[in-house]
């Protein structure tokens, strides 16, 4: 439940896309240090993707979840953004800047899983395109249609409001449940047909280079040419992203750890779920860049839309029936992914709102909700597709970065200097 | 070694919350106030969607 909430999509969208556009340009590349598409470029690719996927989008949802856990648990306060301010604040948090606070919180969630149902839309209308070939669904760039995506949003939102009503203990279990499989069963299909030699060795290597990468790749700021290009369009959007995430994964990760020690919680929330995406990248990813580097996918993959490269992927490796059944896999994936992020963000929202207290929400409340999330991903997409919807998520996450910031710097002065003082 | 369950007396934080409205024990100020902003995202992109698409 917390890998699909707080990654799935993101991880089912650029398992394959990720590892290929770095394998196709990166930093390296730009730098003149790799060549693009040449077996060199190999590593490089994969520890970019790594800075992406790696410990950075769960150390951005650990902080968060950690200081609203000890805040909550430990110090008895209400499960709530502002509770985490309080050494800072004092009680001025009860109030206006309290409200502000958590009205951040929300804008963040709000717009975080935006994008990610915006590419989750499209690589549906996609995936349901591969499966059945109706013309009206892709148009003739290889993208899906605006109608076909409006259409996706409807069906998916239409069951994330289903699932929030039926609550956490019924629709988003059952859900969650059923996404965990299929993401097993799709993990064990990719070990058994895809490259797994060349997954396997990667993995390790991905591990070393991303080690004694990860300081310089992390503080390294380009200011402006082909490489502030490349940052803008791949880091920084995925640093919006997994902080505008933050709060909604964080509240999920702080409920399931009360009664985890700290060392405990960081082994559990941040250094697992990263070792679990990396796998998820080197064996599908690998399999793609390993059709590529051995001539079968003839840059059919790296030349694919991003929503339909796993889909290209399949359709290299399997004949045309079984190919469709397995996109039809990975569309329900896909969907229970989506409405598992989707209904946990409704959800997360009515909490925020409410102090902390999750037992409230009335359905029209949800509906209410879900109707927001259709407007915002609808009129984004027909204004600006979805570059409209990263800039919109980058200025929306923009916020809560500051109330991140502070919440770290909370969490260190009680912990450090404040163990056993009551405020 | 912190356990996120210990117990620690600390200063109640008192936030204000409605007994009726969306539902009971929401905070008017937040749900709204996030309503209107993003109200106000979507009107801008609903209306001029040729200057929110270039804007963005």
């Amino acid at each position: 439940m917390m890998f699909g909430a707080g990654i799935g999509v993101g991880m089912l969208t650029y398992s394959t896309a990720e590892p290929i556009f770095h394998f196709a340009n990166n930093p390296d590349v730009i730098k003149g240090l790799t060549t693009a598409q040449d077996p060199d470029n190999v590593r490089a690719a994969y520890k970019w993707a790594a800075l992406h996927y790696g410990i950075t989008p769960w150390a951005c949802y650990g902080i968060v979840g950690m200081a609203l856990g000890y805040f909550g648990y430990n110090r008895k306060l209400p499960l709530s953004f502002r509770s985490s301010l309080k050494p800072l604040f004092g009680n001025l948090v009860e109030g206006l800047l309290g409200d502000i606070v958590d009205i951040v919180a929300i804008l963040a969630t709000i717009i975080g899983v935006c994008v990610t149902i915006g590419y989750g839309v499209s690589q549906f209308a996609s995936g349901v395109y591969n499966i059945t070939g109706l013309e009206w669904i892709s148009s003739a760039n290889g993208k899906p249609t605006l109608m076909a995506q409006l259409l996706a949003l409807f069906i998916i939102i239409g069951a994330s409001v289903f699932s929030a009503i039926s609550g956490v203990d019924k629709g988003i279990k059952w859900l969650s449940n059923i996404n965990m499989g299929l993401s097993f069963f799709l993990l064990v299909f990719f070990a058994i047909f895809g490259a797994t030699l060349f997954a396997f060795k990667q993995f390790f290597v991905t591990i070393w280079d991303y080690i004694l990468a990860v300081p310089q790749m992390s503080f390294t700021v380009w200011p402006e040419g082909a490489l502030a290009d490349w940052q803008g369009g791949w880091t920084v959007f995925y640093w919006a992203w997994w902080i505008a995430f933050a709060p909604f994964v964080g509240l999920f990760l702080a409920r399931v750890s009360k009664g985890r020690t700290i060392r405990e919680y960081v082994f559990g929330a941040m250094i697992v779920p990263s070792l679990m995406g990396l796998t998820w990248l080197v064996l599908v990813g690998g399999t793609a860049i390993d059709l590529e580097l051995t001539g079968i996918a003839q840059g059919s993959i790296i030349n694919a839309d991003i929503s339909a490269q796993l889909y290209q992927t399949i359709n290299l490796i399997l004949t045309p029936l079984m190919a469709k059944l397995m996109s039809f896999v990975i569309v329900i994936l896909l969907l229970t992914y989506l409405v598992t992020s989707a209904d946990s963000a409704i959800l997360v929202i009515n909490t925020i709102a409410s102090a902390g207290n999750r037992a409230l929400a009335q359905t029209r409340h949800i509906i209410i909700w879900g109707g927001v999330y259709i407007a915002v991903v609808a009129t984004l997409l027909t204004a600006g597709g979805m570059s409209a919807i990263r800039s919109a998520m980058i200025v929306g996450a923009l916020p809560f970065s500051l109330v991140m910031a502070l919440m770290s710097i909370s969490l260190v002065k009680v912990l450090v200097f404040g163990r056993g003082k009551s405020n | 070694m912190p356990e996120l369950d210990a117990s620690n007396s600390v200063k109640p934080l008192s936030i204000n919350t409605d007994t009726s409205g969306f539902y009971k024990g929401y905070n008017r100020f937040v749900v709204l106030g996030a309503k209107l902003l993003i109200g106000m995202l979507v009107l801008w992109a609903g209306f001029f969607p040729a200057e929110a698409g270039a804007a963005l």
